[in-house]
């Protein structure tokens, strides 16, 4: 418990959140209009611009941007800036279909992936196997938020709570609020996590600005230290950049979990909004995380690539040890806030909740 | 006929658009790595053209979206 993020206020924060998330599950429920498999799987159709993108947001932008983006971006460099462009990409791929799709699906009632390829092909054996490929899809997916839940649960409570004990406590915590109130529950938690991260990230994104200084103040450690950030980009490279957007902006835009929340809009201009405001979001969520990493890469050089993963957390248990704990030694609530605030924000790594 | 829909221009958005993806050709790191405020050239490159892409974006949104749509959608 010495190195944890967390005081015990903090873990007494820790578990009303949890609580709440089970409340939210609950509330869930008894919003439900109907007992229906539209208002169960769908949130009844009818999500609003703020919801829908909340929960889009909250379901692209996961513990793999805090976790995996910000490992990649400290081992890549400014290379990885391609996790902006692929952001950005992503919406691209879904112009190619949710125009279409959505005025269909209000007409046929989809409510899943499988419902669309079974309306237009009319194979049963093809209809599986893209459900499958789908849930294949989904499994990695949910498997990079599982394993950013237990790190962070480690880190944030300095191992009180183990990795795969922290994995176990949350996944019990989602099935439950899942049950209980179906997308409906999800998209209500995504809005609050979503929320959290945005406003999560921004202050992060200050803090490390204002405490370890700006990209150009650290650009000449960089150039001693990590001369590769400043190298030509070499063909390979370039090849690898256009492969990534390619396979991204195809791959990405159908994951199932996206083309669910494509079919909750309550109609076309709240679709088309949403997806306007998630064109904006990869400069203001995925740029300052790979800045925030290439900083973290001038006074963290040479961590391995587990270490690499948890360079914000490395950069915010530094700060906060080192520079805030020195300054109220002995005022031992000062640390209540902040560290309530931190574990809220990490928190937000249970986006497997949206994948229901 | 056979042509049809590629002769019809409410088509040409969305050929346009499924076609999108080349534009992204334009964000390739095709500068060099020379740090310019902090961050090499072909970043500021990069960048540049991906928030292009991301207002062509939202602009098609915008204005194109029913273009956007298969005739039969309306």
């Amino acid at each position: 418990m010495d190195n944890a993020m967390l005081s015990q206020t903090g873990i007494y924060f820790l578990l009303g959140y949890l609580a709440s998330m089970i409340l939210v599950g609950v509330a869930g429920k008894f919003a439900s209009k109907e007992e229906s498999m539209k208002d169960f799987y769908l949130g009844g159709a009818g999500f609003g611009v703020g919801i829908l993108f909340l929960t889009m947001y909250a379901t692209q932008y996961s513990g793999n941007s805090l976790i995996g983006f910000a490992g990649s971006a400290y081992r890549s460099g400014w290379f990885f800036l391609v996790a902006v462009t692929f952001m950005v990409a992503i919406v691209g791929g879904y112009l190619l279909y949710a125009p279409r799709l959505y005025p269909l699906a209000k007409a046929k009632g989809f409510i899943t992936v499988g419902d669309y390829i079974h309306y237009r092909y009319n194979h049963k054996w093809l209809t599986y196997i893209i459900v499958a490929i789908g849930i294949f899809a989904l499994s990695n997916y949910m498997l990079t938020n599982l394993k950013a839940i237990g790190y962070i649960l480690q880190t944030v409570t300095g191992g009180w709570i183990g990795f795969s004990e922290g994995i176990i406590a949350m996944a019990i915590i989602m099935v439950i609020y899942e049950t209980l109130g179906g997308m409906r529950s999800v998209a209500w938690t995504d809005a609050i996590q979503g929320v959290l991260l945005f406003v999560g990230v921004i202050i992060i994104f200050a803090v490390v600005w204002v405490h370890y200084g700006s990209l150009e103040a650290n650009a000449d450690l960089l150039m001693q230290i990590r001369t590769d950030f400043f190298d030509d980009p070499t063909p390979v490279q370039q090849i690898q950049w256009f492969s990534v957007l390619v396979l991204i902006f195809f791959g990405i835009s159908v994951y199932p979990q996206a083309i669910q929340r494509i079919y909750a809009a309550k109609d076309e201009k709240t679709l088309k909004r949403s997806l306007q405001l998630m064109i904006v979001m990869p400069f203001l969520t995925t740029l300052p995380l790979i800045a925030i990493a290439v900083i973290g890469a001038a006074h963290f050089p040479d961590l391995n690539k587990a270490g690499s993963e948890q360079i914000i957390l490395l950069m915010l248990t530094f700060w906060y040890n080192v520079k805030i704990k020195k300054q109220f030694m002995d005022i031992n609530e000062n640390n209540t806030a902040f560290s309530s605030y931190i574990f809220t924000f990490f928190r937000l790594c249970d986006k497997t909740t949206s994948t229901a | 006929m056979i042509l049809y829909p590629y002769f019809n221009p409410k088509c040409y958005t969305f050929i346009m658009i499924k076609f999108s993806f080349l534009f992204l050709l334009l964000t390739i790191p095709l500068l060099s790595g020379e740090p310019v405020w902090g961050l090499p050239l072909w970043v500021w490159g990069s960048l540049g053209a991906t928030v292009i892409y991301a207002g062509v974006l939202i602009y098609t949104i915008e204005t194109k979206w029913d273009d956007l749509k298969e005739p039969h959608d309306g």
